[in-house]
């Protein structure tokens, strides 16, 4: 019973996660069916707020959940190391999986096609703010804290897989490639937070990973 | 030569910057390698350059120079960073 409660929690937890992005895309579409190639000040700054209240409401939830612990030193020299050299790996993954997607005659993944069509036209703040700050948020309080630290947290193993099959999945692979890509970020983050037990350190190395990303989008250079 | 040298840095900067970073040139794949070599060479004969006992108005041709080519270097770098 307990562990159906705490699915429950967690699958509550994900359709929070992505009430921001939703409205987003909702405020993209009736902006894009009024004749907007580009999304309008005023359209912008609601998704923004919308957006900042999703995060800081999940993150009252995963601290009442007990998901975020901030009672202990975040930037020792450990946590910073392990940040970096994850956050180099991840990009690895990342670069290694799209030249062999380009070798397979694919331009990028379905994900970061539908990113890049979804962010034509927006403000760069409002794709670094969802892209970068909001997506590491909430994947991570997710996936991370909530199916290791809070669903599984007593088989470290099952959970690393569960947590970065999921994560593979949700980002909508449509190959092997694809899929393994998420799955091995999944499995550097993962790997982070446990050895870690702090889910500041696996944000880190997702904002650190999606930044680069999300600043080449907002400037639309690829 | 020598007098020539910033005159020559300040070349391979544009020469670099032409062959990566502008499309109406781009003509091979092949030429953005080259682009890219020449940016690191200008980049670092800048930065050496600079060093050595040269006149004021030539030292802010290598400075020029060096940010002129290693622009589309920091560029071609950053994208493939933000690659997937």
């Amino acid at each position: 019973m307990n562990y159906v409660k705490r699915i429950f929690s967690i699958f509550i937890l994900f359709i929070i996660s992505q009430i921001g992005i939703t409205a987003f895309g909702v405020i993209k579409q009736l902006s894009l069916d009024a004749g907007e190639k580009n999304l309008n000040i005023s359209s912008t700054l609601v998704t923004v707020i919308l957006v900042v209240i999703n995060i800081l409401f999940l993150i009252y939830l995963a601290k009442r959940m007990n998901i975020i612990k901030t009672n202990h030193p975040f930037l020792t020299k450990k946590n910073i190391l392990i940040i970096l050299v994850a956050t180099l790996i991840d990009r690895g993954i990342a670069i290694g999986g799209t030249l062999l997607l380009n070798m397979q005659g694919h331009t990028t993944t379905a994900n970061d096609s539908t990113l890049i069509k979804l962010f034509s036209g927006v403000s760069p703040v409002l794709v670094v703010l969802l892209l970068g700050i909001a997506a590491p948020i909430m994947e991570e309080i997710v996936f991370r804290g909530g199916i290791i630290g809070y669903l599984v947290e007593n088989n470290a193993l099952l959970a690393i897989l569960i947590s970065s099959f999921l994560f593979g999945i949700i980002h909508g692979p449509t190959n092997f490639i694809s899929f393994g890509m998420y799955f091995f970020m999944g499995i550097i983050l993962s790997v982070s937070y446990y050895k870690t037990k702090d889910l500041r350190v696996s944000i880190s190395i997702h904002f650190l990973n999606n930044l680069f990303p999300a600043i080449a989008i907002a400037y639309g250079l690829i | 030569m020598k007098k020539y040298l910033s005159i020559f840095i300040l070349f391979f900067g544009v020469v670099a910057n032409l062959l990566v970073l502008t499309p109406q040139l781009y003509i091979h794949s092949q030429q953005t390698v080259i682009g890219l070599i020449l940016g690191i060479i200008g980049f670092i004969l800048a930065i050496f350059n600079y060093k050595k006992g040269y006149k004021t108005y030539q030292k802010i041709a290598f400075i020029l120079g060096g940010i002129i080519s290693i622009y589309p270097v920091l560029y071609f770098t950053f994208l493939f960073f933000a690659l997937g």
